[in-house]
């Protein structure tokens, strides 16, 4: 058993260079705490506006009922509760204690057209990652049991609904690089990052040996898609579909109900909050590119114009070529077998 | 353990990270490097025209000139809403013609490179460009003017693929037939020749 350290991940060629961040301690509005800005975040999230929620719900079919489990904030506040437990920093994560006794199988997220171990974006910000789902599919690649001991924690990684999140200098409430200091991000705009990562604690519909079997055998990312069937497994993301504006890019859910799809119901349930200001407008856009990258494949050609199902036909519960999306499955399983 | 590794990992499986987007261009980029015509100008490039840039801290209750504050420039129909600059999350947008201001294809297409799960900062900027020029008309002239440049974005794309900006002229210019009613007919017509996919995606955004 060893514990898995920085020098290890430079030895796989992962050179990630830090961000910079935060200001200094004379700065006058400094970032708060991690954990407080989350526990603030759903403050706002616990207050979101009953009236909206339900108007969202009854144009949609109950959609908000049927993804929250009701149309009140307190409603928000416990589907993300269910799936995050945990909110660690990025240098309390750096300086965790994750012991496995071997990490062989990753060639299934290594980029096919990079040759090193892993491609990694020159700049990284990162804003929040659902760790615990993570360690958990890593964990059952392993074949062995993960303890991560972090913070104050010791999580045992036993499900992917152990609610591990680490939150990066990217998850801020401030906008960095402003000339007049102290503009804020509407708290709106991480909620929507936050119900968008809660989705991958998801294990909808379980998963097999047989799944994991090929992702040990996946020879690199492009491999792992063309065999891999299990994609509500943790809503993993997959590339978006010919003509689509991302095409060739791993950004798109192909799968009913995934992470873009909740992030886009509660965006555009909230929108009317911000009628008339320049938050709409960024919202907006967030609305509609969350949306539009959710592209469930058909099984038609992918010309067609039946091809994909989108954002809409998902809310309507019915696709393009008859397909019923009905409700959406919120539940989580494990490994079925 | 490292958390980039693992982060850099989740980025890789599709799982599990998101990015702030900066919203705010790169101060050491000057104006002056803005190539007309590429989408790509800093998101505080002004016309010579237009008054210095200035920040209002959000969520300020300060509304600079809104529609309905100008005399006379209250179109029938519109709604007294608030001015947009009261929670700016930047300068303030500039105000170029709509097929300047759209972000390339080839542009969004790289910021999600460098940012996979957020929305392009480009994107957000065009919606917050297009919003204020909707924001600044005074009369049914400049809407109908608007309109036009709108309606142009929807059926001659500068990208036919790129559906989010164009969904973005969609929903703007619903706005302007909203305020507008000369152009509530011309918007039912634009709706018949966009893209589908296009009006779906703008469906049920307030």
């Amino acid at each position: 058993m060893k514990k898995f350290s920085l020098l290890y991940v430079v030895a796989l060629g992962l050179i990630l260079n830090a961000c910079g961040g935060g200001g200094g301690s004379s700065d006058p509005y400094p970032e708060p705490d991690k954990r407080q800005l989350e526990a603030d975040d759903l403050q706002v999230l616990n207050a979101t506006d009953t009236y909206e929620l339900r108007s969202y719900d009854q144009r949609n079919n109950g959609i908000i009922t049927k993804v929250f489990g009701g149309t009140t904030g307190a409603d928000l506040v416990r589907f993300y509760r269910e799936r995050i437990t945990y909110a660690v920093t990025e240098d309390e994560l750096n300086r965790s204690d994750l012991r496995m006794s071997r990490f062989t199988y990753t060639n299934w997220a290594k980029d096919g057209n990079s040759s090193s171990a892993f491609f990694a974006p020159a700049a990284l910000t990162v804003g929040a990652a659902n760790i615990g789902t993570m360690v958990w599919y890593l964990s059952l690649l392993e074949r062995e049991p993960v303890t991560v001991r972090v913070a104050n924690y010791t999580v045992n990684v036993t499900s992917s609904r152990v609610g591990l999140m680490m939150f990066g200098e990217g998850y801020r409430k401030y906008v960095e690089g402003a000339d007049e200091p102290g503009l804020e991000y509407p708290a709106e705009l991480r909620n929507m990052i936050l119900i968008h990562e809660a989705r991958h604690s998801d294990c909808t519909g379980g998963v097999r040996q047989s799944d994991l079997e090929v992702m040990r055998r996946a020879k690199n990312s492009k491999d792992f898609e063309k065999s891999y069937t299990r994609w509500t497994c943790g809503h993993l993301h997959r590339t978006c579909p010919e003509y689509h504006e991302y095409e060739g890019k791993r950004v798109c859910d192909r799968g009913e109900w995934g992470a873009y799809a909740i992030g886009a119901i509660y965006a555009r349930a909230v929108l009317p909050k911000f009628s008339g200001t320049r938050y709409e407008r960024y919202m907006r856009a967030q609305a509609i590119d969350q949306a539009n990258r959710v592209q469930i494949a058909t099984g038609e050609p992918a010309y067609s114009s039946k091809a994909n199902d989108s954002f809409p036909e998902l809310l309507s519960g019915r696709g393009k070529t008859g397909k019923y999306y009905g409700t959406p499955d919120m539940t989580s399983s494990g490994l079925l077998d | 353990m490292s958390a980039r590794w693992l982060a850099a990992l989740a980025v890789l499986a599709g799982l599990a990270v998101w990015f702030y987007p900066k919203l705010v261009p790169e101060k050491t980029t000057p104006a002056t490097e803005f190539i007309e015509g590429t989408g790509d100008a800093p998101a505080n490039a002004m016309p010579e025209s237009s008054p210095a840039p200035s920040l209002t801290a959000a969520p300020s209750p300060q509304p600079s000139a809104s529609p309905a504050a100008v005399p006379g420039a209250t179109p029938s129909g519109a709604t007294n809403t608030k001015a947009p600059s009261d929670t700016a999350l930047g300068p303030p947008p500039a105000l170029r013609p709509v097929r300047e201001a759209t972000p390339s294809l080839a542009k969004l297409r790289d910021e999600v490179d460098k940012n996979s799960h957020g929305t392009p900062p480009s994107l957000m900027r065009f919606s917050d460009e297009v919003g204020e020029r909707v924001a600044q008309v005074r009369n049914e002239r400049q809407a109908s003017d608007l309109f036009v440049e709108l309606e142009d974005c929807l059926t001659k794309p500068k990208d036919k693929n790129a559906h989010s900006v164009q969904a973005v002229c969609l929903i703007n210019a619903r706005d302007l037939s909203q305020k507008y009613e000369s152009l509530r007919e011309p918007y039912r017509a634009l709706v018949k020749k966009s893209n589908p996919t296009v009006v779906k995606l703008v469906k049920d955004v307030p």
